[in-house]
């Protein structure tokens, strides 16, 4: 896997497919969301193989559950070493969460505390996937709506501490950052300033929704002010950075998440070259 | 509360709605949020994962039920067979069977005793999407056994076909419920509809199969020989090798085998 992805990509989802294959639009590279390219045969892993012949790619995972107690799902990440041996993605990523408890699949990613314990326990499980894969992975931060009382080490120095111990890198989702933020009353520039920028692989941009007494990770918005101001700041520091626009639910048309990339480049050029956007 | 400790609580109170008091001590939320309505933002996610995902599986099923009956239903199901596998696609792959046994017992679903078959028939259609194109049957290579081996061979049948059998047009119930709207009965008929699902270049496709049609089909899924095949095609003086040749057309036997030396099941 190399690391040589520059720009603005968007998420790949089924409803654009067959418009980035017929038109090729000019967007930088493409995240697929692995779990549903896993399928050895079949449309989903055909139409991965025919968009990887004109874009770069990277895998983005929801089923490693790096946080859980669960015995690692060695048959999952099988299929998701067969998915990179096949797509050569520029990376993989999954996120700093639990999915899976009891054999049970929650398809949620919920979240950790953040304790010594916890950070030795991740950090194995993070070594032990590395070792898998045979490469570093990219460990996402998540959306929370709440924090546990025994919680002792802040957001920021537990992936910080991640890195070290383990050599993954990281995905800064920043919008996920506000979300957290605001929903345990904290703030996100805090979270930022503290995070190792120079870990930082890829950042995720996205929408969320505003629920009255929380904000939830929805990813069906396009992305609001407030975040892009985040990201801004973040530009400032690490214009180099990829970054991608993520959109889930109530996908609109392809132009709006190309537009919103070409935002987010615009938005890197100034810190780079002084353009104005 | 260790991690492992502290997850199984977080299970619980998402299946329940309710954290246990030892959890609600353990959470905290900057808004001033009690921990159950925390918990709940979850608890939300969890069910309409797994609710999205059946109403794409079960759009009739949907249909027919209505918004709130399926949302019980697929709580229901959600904590009854809990999702096992990674791919949330295949969650629904019990919701037939399930659903026997769920409807069975309630007043409210007497007139509803096609659902399980519906929902079979339904999911029927839903994995051809996940399949990938059948593979082709190598005639050559059939034709080159030496006649001793081929009458022990057993075929393998594509993943995307499926026999449905149900004692109620459910594929024009089916087609009532969609854009493909037609004219159809709800009455249960003496004999079950043999209902082969299959995948096209269109899509799903179906075909209707006779008694003793579906009867081999069942044994082509059990992994019969080709021996066993025709003793049973000759005791109804079934045309075998017809049906055979239609299957492969029809992509659904996609391949074949040697025989192991198990011994061969009785049914």
């Amino acid at each position: 896997m190399s690391n040589t992805l520059t720009g603005t990509g968007i998420g790949l989802r089924g409803p654009h497919i067959p418009r980035l294959l017929k038109e090729r639009p000019a967007v930088p590279w493409l995240e697929a969301l692995a779990d549903n390219h896993l399928a050895p045969a079949g449309p989903a892993r055909e139409q991965l193989r025919a968009v990887r012949q004109d874009y770069p790619v990277t895998l983005h995972c929801v089923g490693m559950s790096i946080g859980g107690t669960d015995p690692i799902d060695e048959a999952y990440l099988a299929r998701i070493r067969a998915l990179r041996d096949e797509i050569e993605p520029a990376w993989i990523s999954d996120h700093l969460c639990w999915t899976a408890v009891d054999g049970q699949q929650m398809h949620d990613l919920l979240p950790l505390p953040y304790t010594k314990a916890t950070l030795r326990h991740v950090g194995d499980r993070i070594l032990a996937i590395q070792d898998f894969l045979q490469c570093n992975i990219l460990v996402e931060n998540v959306s929370s709506y709440f924090k546990f009382r025994e919680s002792s080490i802040a957001d920021a120095e537990f992936l910080s501490e991640l890195t070290r111990i383990t050599g993954c890198g990281l995905l800064l989702d920043v919008c996920n950052s506000y979300v957290s933020s605001f929903n345990h009353g904290t703030t996100a520039q805090e979270f930022l300033e503290r995070l190792p920028l120079d870990r930082v692989a890829e950042i995720h941009l996205a929408g969320f929704d505003d629920q009255g007494d929380h904000l939830l990770d929805a990813h069906n918005a396009s992305v609001p002010e407030v975040v892009w101001e985040l990201f801004a700041r973040v530009m400032q520091r690490r214009p180099e950075i990829p970054a991608l626009v993520e959109w889930d639910r109530d996908l609109p048309d392809l132009d709006v998440l190309i537009e919103q990339a070409r935002r987010a480049d615009a938005i890197r050029r100034v810190q780079i070259n002084g353009e104005s956007g | 509360m260790n991690l492992r400790e502290l997850q199984m609580e977080i299970l619980a109170a998402i299946h329940v709605g309710t954290p246990s008091p030892v959890l609600q001590g353990s959470i905290v939320n900057g808004q001033g949020l009690d921990p159950k309505r925390c918990l709940e933002i979850h608890r939300q996610t969890w069910l309409g994962a797994r609710m999205e995902v059946l109403k794409s599986a079960f759009p009739v099923c949907h249909q027919i039920v209505g918004p709130a009956c399926f949302r019980r239903l697929s709580r229901d199901y959600a904590l009854a067979i809990p999702s096992r596998h990674p791919n949330l696609h295949l969650f629904p792959e019990n919701l037939a069977v399930w659903l026997e046994y769920w409807i069975e017992g309630r007043p409210e679903f007497a007139d509803y005793a096609y659902l399980p078959d519906l929902a079979r028939y339904e999911w029927a259609r839903y994995r051809i999407q996940e399949t990938g194109d059948n593979e082709t049957f190598d005639f050559t290579a059939f034709e080159r056994l030496p006649k001793i081996q081929k009458i022990n061979i057993r075929f393998c049948l594509s993943r995307a076909a499926s026999l449905v059998s149900s004692r109620f047009p459910v594929h024009e119930l089916w087609l009532l419920h969609t854009k493909f709207a037609a004219q159809g009965t709800l009455e249960a008929r003496r004999l079950p509809e043999q209902l082969l699902v299959y995948k096209s270049e269109e899509g799903a496709a179906i075909e209707e199969l006779s008694e003793n049609a579906a009867g081999v089909y069942r044994l082509l899924a059990q992994g019969s020989s080709l021996k066993k095949l025709q003793v049973t095609a000759d005791t109804t003086g079934f045309a075998l090798d017809a049906f055979i040749v239609r299957l492969i057309k029809l992509g659904c036997i996609t391949g074949f085998k040697q025989a192991s030396h198990e011994p061969e099941k009785t049914t």
